[in-house]
């Protein structure tokens, strides 16, 4: 996109958040310029966006950290109303967090490419995936409409999980939630985004090719193989 | 320009009205309330909104009437019109047409008809390149409406 479009949203978002200060809800300060690299840095890594991709990383785990206790203090509504206004925006927040921590996931798992043995990197990746998996439970009253980001949350912690037991929790809740808008291969996706993590972490020499202990030395960054005409059809984000 | 269909008008402010939040289609912006003040100034929108009205009861678990598919059809059709009018293909309407047909794609195409798999197809293509999403969207926003923008 052009730089252009970009100072034409930040001016029109800035107008708008004039109009209704709320300055005491956390919230994400990662801008869209760095949201609309997600797709270049997962189809096209390099070793030149790590900086840029630690710098990403660490503002989104720490405006997710402040939601996390934002919505932890959120009181307890009682019965659902799901035409309540209060519940609507409980929902929009959680909503807001999770697919922020799952945007931070996704850029653990690229810096852990590169750092496979960074225990805190894996350490926050488990957290994430457990965080993702309690918050599509949570979203699970909103179903259809209300949780459905969701699915794509799940995708992103299917690609990245590394314990068998979350992994297979998190199948479940996945094809749990195919069942909303079956049109949609959610499971194709997290495979494709799966496997491109694991072509990196082959091409660095983190992983074998049959993704055993690292051998190779490493070469050329590309996710060879797993070119467009592979990627999920509609797969937009990624 | 058309007369504003104001049955049109009627059906998506009362779909809109739903706040239930497990079918409320604010899910997809806050800026789809500002739609009905556009009906009747471009066929495409027009087109669009009927088909999202038309498949909206239908989306969850329900088998799709004909006329569902019908226009959903028609607006993909009405959609390639307007991109092949070099005025309309860069405006504010065909941009929210666009993104209401893709609402409607979630909610409507049967994975085992080989005739939506062409429309999708055909769909696809148009707006990447034809549409030039891009420049429509600079265009869009230079006008300084932040219908996209919630």
């Amino acid at each position: 996109m052009e730089p252009k479009f970009f100072q034409l949203v930040s001016d029109l978002t800035n107008n708008s958040r004039m109009a209704t200060p709320n300055h005491d809800i956390p919230r994400s300060s990662t801008k869209l310029p760095t949201i609309a690299k997600f797709p270049q840095w997962i189809r096209n890594l390099t070793p030149e966006d790590l900086p840029e991709i630690a710098a990403a990383y660490l503002r989104i785990r720490n405006d997710s950290q402040k939601m996390r206790d934002y919505l932890d203090q959120w009181p307890a509504t009682g019965r659902t109303v799901f035409s309540s206004f209060v519940v609507m925006q409980r929902s929009r927040y959680q909503a807001g967090y999770t697919t922020l921590i799952t945007l931070g996931l996704m850029l653990n798992t690229l810096l852990r490419i590169f750092d496979p043995g960074n225990t805190v990197l894996s350490a926050e990746a488990a957290f994430f995936c457990d965080e993702i998996v309690l918050e599509a439970e949570l979203a699970s009253c909103y179903r259809p409409l209300g949780a459905a980001y969701i699915a794509l949350c799940l995708v992103v912690a299917w690609a990245a999980a590394e314990d068998l037991q979350q992994l297979a929790r998190i199948d479940s809740v996945l094809a749990d939630y195919q069942t909303d808008f079956k049109e949609i291969k959610w499971k194709d996706r997290a495979i494709w985004l799966r496997m491109t993590f694991g072509s990196y972490r082959v091409l660095t020499g983190s992983e074998a090719v049959d993704g055993g202990p690292p051998g190779s030395p490493p070469q050329k960054l590309r996710a060879d193989g797993l070119d467009d005409s592979s990627r999920p059809e509609t797969c937009c984000i990624m | 320009m058309q007369v504003p269909s104001n049955e049109l008008a009627s059906s998506l402010i009362g779909t809109l009205n739903i706040t239930d939040i497990r079918y409320a289609l604010e899910y997809y912006g806050y800026f789809l309330k500002d739609i009905p003040r556009r009906l009747g100034s471009s066929a495409a929108l027009d087109a669009a909104v009927k088909a999202l009205v038309t498949a909206y009861p239908y989306f969850h678990g329900r088998d799709f009437p004909p006329d569902a598919l019908l226009q959903y059809g028609r607006s993909l059709r009405a959609l390639r019109e307007s991109l092949g009018d070099s005025n309309e293909a860069r405006s504010a309407n065909t941009l929210c047409a666009v993104y209401i047909i893709t609402i409607c794609q979630v909610f409507s195409t049967p994975t085992s008809s080989s005739m939506f798999c062409d429309m999708n197809t055909d769909f696809n293509t148009s707006i990447i390149h034809r549409a030039g999403l891009e420049n429509m969207t600079i265009n869009w926003l230079a006008m300084g409406k932040p219908l996209l923008i919630s």
